[in-house]
């Protein structure tokens, strides 16, 4: 399915069978060194707080607070910041339209906070599931490069990647 | 003066598989109304969005203006029931050749998800 939207690889959660084309998204770090990517995701902010915890991304909700959360905890420079269509998608024009800025202005900022910017579909089906092309007339409306945005994502999961085997 | 045609893009488009004949009518009035919503009355008009011919059940084909593409597409992506854009395409017949392939492989009541 994700071949069919062009999509290399796509995030989901964990299951009992793991597969080399998705990247799971965990709670916590698992304890052991694991045979499948992951990456840690925090999905309030209060989670963040905690020394010990450290994610690898924070899903951004409420877009001031993710971005005063972050401007205050500088050590955390790296994470990336995941933005989900599934937040927005069925709301009304006016809601999806006030969002689109608020996407120009969060890419802007996690630049400036050596931050990743994440789109991601949200998807709880794969009938949910966004396309590649969808997702770049998105960016290319909220004046994200697309390409520079693939790239620095890729980049990004190949950095990411590492601390895996490190850290177990 | 001139007589030219705008360039056209072609969409296809599956939606989920509830419904066995899906009403590609309903589904070409949705994403008109979404567009208006999303982009104003006027966008919609010049991105001349027209609902193509296609005997295949499964692949709804939309065309609109290469301009508005983008536009368009985000229409799609943010539309309630969900799609899936499978295809863009400057050409309907490689559209309908490569979609229905695709259509083909996608996952269905009888055939398990495969992520």
């Amino acid at each position: 399915m994700a071949k069919l939207l062009n999509i290399d690889v796509i995030g989901g959660p964990f299951e009992d069978r793991t597969h080399t084309d998705i990247i799971y998204r965990l709670e916590q770090r698992p304890p052991r060194m694991t045979d499948y990517r992951y990456l840690v995701v925090a999905t309030n902010l209060e989670e963040l707080g905690s020394f010990s915890f450290l994610p690898n991304l924070v899903v951004a909700k409420d877009f001031e607070k993710t971005k005063s959360f972050i401007k205050k905890k500088k050590h955390k420079s790296g994470i990336a910041i995941e933005v989900l269509l599934s937040d927005i998608r069925f709301q009304e024009g006016f809601k999806v339209g006030k969002w689109f800025r608020e996407i120009s202005e969060l890419y802007r900022f996690s630049k400036r906070a050596d931050c990743q910017f994440i789109l991601s579909s949200g998807a709880h089906s794969i009938w949910e599931m966004t396309s590649a092309q969808c997702f770049e007339s998105i960016m290319r409306i909220c004046k994200i490069p697309p390409r520079a945005y693939w790239e620095e994502l890729e980049e990004w999961l190949i950095l990411h990647d590492i601390p895996r085997f490190i850290h177990a | 003066m001139l007589k030219r045609r705008y360039k056209r893009r072609y969409i296809g488009i599956i939606c989920e598989p509830t419904v066995r004949k899906p009403d590609h009518r309903a589904i070409y009035q949705l994403i008109l109304k979404r567009n208006s919503e999303l982009f104003g009355y006027v966008f919609n008009q010049v991105s001349y969005i027209k609902l193509a011919k296609n005997n295949h059940t499964c692949l709804t084909i939309i065309s609109c203006r290469t301009e508005s593409l983008d536009q368009v597409l985000v229409t799609l992506a943010f539309l309630h029931p969900s799609l899936i854009v499978v295809d863009v395409s400057g050409s309907i017949n490689k559209l309908k050749l490569r979609g229905v392939a695709q259509v083909a492989s996608l996952p269905s009541e009888e055939n398990p998800v495969e992520l």
